[in-house]
């Protein structure tokens, strides 16, 4: 049995060119001739690895190639001229597929349509169709479809349509904030724990640059860190993760751990960052420091009062009873005076001891004598000329702090002693904008390039951690003039009113 | 008398005791009993009572001290409270303070609050007498 062939146009291209002959070589030719040999396209349709079916005009099956007698499991002699839609379409879905018949023997075109198609077995194969009506001189005749089997095709589509969903979900609801950027910062996704964190909707931030997400100066600096990044590939955050600072919606800063990766897929390079909200681990270790700063306090001041009082009062009367012997000419005076030497030592050891642990004395203006002490131990001790300079006398109510701020200064001035060269270096106490910044600046050498893991470093760190628990802002910069400055800012409201302080 | 003793009996305003006296506020026992015994070390002064609070020390006064040691610390009681009450009702009456605090911090408060002078108590054992001797020279700083 022979195809039909389809549509009005006769030549289907398998003719041999009439008129342009010209490029015709031998081999064309006999290529022509075999073509149009009897039978031919037949079997090439026959052994298709897709289905051929041609339909009458009432959809009765006309044909369909070996392919779709192996597919179906039925033979074309037992099913030819039965309908094609009671044998293989099921009853939910004739309606649909009768509409694109029609639409089909109307002349028009059926691009993409799809549906299930029944199998001798029951099984059912997604078949995509392409259809075209038959027509010879006199009208239309049949329908030739042609038939992909993307049942497997359909199910990986399924799968994969299944995985992205999934994959949406865990981000959807994942604890930890998960925001995605394009390489320009432009924020492409922004999950629902990022919404809560940050206050912003989705639809709110997506297609905003990521800038709106920081406080200064991130904020300002942030597209200098991408193009950097871009530009020299240096990874200064990306597979690391590190505490940062984020900013809300209604402006408040809070503290976070971000985790960047930088993804590459084809289209274009993004950045997923995963962040966590810090502020109740923060808050925690502020606890905990206030908490253990306390004991320390309680431990100290009963040191002070209490066995420092004991040690006063034995100092007193060793001095007394090294008086009396001494004028009573006694030999034992002697041995009494050295006594008396050790009672002296061991008073200023429970003193030292007494001030290590609580450094600054509990009055409000304790913080300011002490940093005073600094600068004059520095000056008398490690012969570096050390000053004091402040616009007021600063009132540090919260004793915790205090500490904190004096710690922090003398780490800095120890720093200078120890690593700096310098010959000057001064402390100073600016009060401006609602915050209070300690300032240790030197002359020395500056910062050595890299501030690793030595000593310096380690300083460095110190500080910064207990600026971080005093949510201060801290930095450290060698001015082009030389030096270096390190700076602490703390909030006025972070040192403590009098009341309850 | 010995000084060890902690004997009390120099306390009596005898006529013809011409000796300085001295009224010790301080909570801390064994620093009073010391403080005490370095007094009354000095054949001119006298201690006329030795007390833990400033409600004390207030009735200590109306026997009209020549002189009051203050301790700052005075367990819940403080002595810039002890210092302020005697510079309005008994502005005769000298006060010295004998304290652990730091006089850097406290020195210029103290003599604000009408203390004449501040001696560090770790110095005490130097100090103390020599600066007793200063105030009662000097008289009351108001």
């Amino acid at each position: 049995m022979r195809w039909p062939s389809c549509g009005k146009d006769r030549d289907n291209g398998m003719n041999p060119p009439g008129g342009s002959t010209e490029v015709s070589t031998d081999e064309v030719r006999r290529l022509h001739r075999v073509l149009a040999r009897p039978g031919f396209l037949g079997d090439v349709l026959e052994n298709l690895e897709c289905i051929v079916l041609v339909l009458d005009l009432e959809c009765r099956i006309v044909r369909f190639n070996r392919y779709f007698e192996t597919l179906s499991g039925y033979a074309l002699d037992e099913v030819r001229g039965g309908s094609w839609l009671e044998l293989f379409v099921s009853p939910d879905e004739e309606s649909r597929v009768s509409a694109l018949w029609e639409r089909t023997l109307a002349g028009g075109e059926t691009p993409g349509a799809e549906n299930e198609v029944r199998m001798r077995d029951g099984t059912k194969r997604r078949v995509h169709w392409s259809n075209r009506a038959v027509e010879d001189d006199d009208g239309v005749v049949g329908v030739l479809a042609i038939g992909h089997d993307v049942t497997d095709l359909s199910r990986a589509n399924e799968q994969m349509q299944e995985t992205a969903a999934r994959m949406q979900a865990i981000v959807k609801t994942a604890g930890e904030g998960i925001i995605t950027i394009e390489e320009d910062g432009t924020i492409r996704t922004f999950n629902r724990a990022a919404e809560k964190m940050f206050g912003w909707t989705a639809d709110e931030v997506v297609g905003k640059n990521v800038r709106a997400l920081m406080p200064e100066p991130y904020r300002s600096e942030h597209d200098q860190y991408l193009r950097h990044h871009v530009e020299t590939g240096e990874k200064r955050i990306i597979g690391i993760g590190r505490g940062v600072a984020g900013q809300r919606k209604d402006g408040t800063i809070f503290p976070m751990h971000l985790a960047v990766s930088e993804v590459d897929p084809l289209d274009s390079r993004v950045f997923t960052g995963i962040v966590r909200d810090l502020s109740a681990e923060k808050e925690l270790e502020r606890h905990l420091d206030r908490v253990s700063a306390e004991e320390r306090q309680r431990l100290a001041q009963n040191l002070h009062d209490e066995l420092g009082g004991t040690m006063t009062a034995i100092s007193i009367l060793g001095s007394l009873l090294q008086r009396r012997l001494q004028e009573s000419g006694s030999p034992e005076a002697e041995r009494a005076a050295l006594l008396v030497e050790q009672i002296r030592e061991a008073q200023e050891q429970v003193r030292g001891v007494a001030r290590g642990l609580l450094p600054v004395s509990t009055d409000p203006a304790g913080l300011m004598a002490a940093l005073r002490g600094i600068a004059r131990r520095t000056n008398e001790v490690a012969g570096l000329e050390c000053s004091l300079e402040c616009d007021a006398e600063l009132e540090v109510h919260d004793r915790t702090v205090a500490n904190h701020l004096y710690r922090l200064v003398n780490e800095a001035v120890e720093n200078v002693v120890r690593h700096a060269h310098a010959t000057r270096a001064q402390i100073r106490v600016v009060v401006e904008d609602g915050k209070a910044l300690f300032l240790v600046e030197d002359d020395g050498r500056g910062l050595p390039e890299q501030a690793g893991p030595g000593r310096a470093g380690m300083g460095l760190r110190t500080m910064k951690y207990r600026a971080g628990l005093l949510g201060a802002s801290f930095a450290v910069r060698s001015p082009p003039a030389g030096g270096t400055v390190v700076c602490c800012a703390v909030a006025l409201e972070r040192l403590g009113t009098g009341a309850g302080a | 008398m010995g000084i060890l003793d902690g004997s009390r009996t120099g306390g009596g305003p005898l006529l013809a005791d011409r000796r300085r006296r001295v009224l010790v506020v301080e909570d801390h026992v064994a620093m009073r009993n010391a403080l005490h015994a370095l007094i009354e070390a000095e054949p001119d002064l006298v201690v006329c009572g030795e007390v833990g609070t400033v409600a004390e020390a207030l009735a200590g006064l109306d026997a009209v001290p020549d002189l009051v040691l203050v301790d700052l610390c005075l367990g819940p009681d403080d002595g810039f409270l002890l210092l302020e009450t005697m510079r309005s009702r008994y502005p005769k009456i000298p006060a010295l303070v004998v304290s652990s605090l730091d006089p850097e911090v406290y020195g210029a408060r103290v003599r604000a609050a009408g203390a004449v002078d501040f001696v560090p108590k770790h110095e005490a054992a130097n100090r103390l007498v020599s600066a007793i001797r200063g105030v009662l020279t000097a008289g009351p700083a108001h």
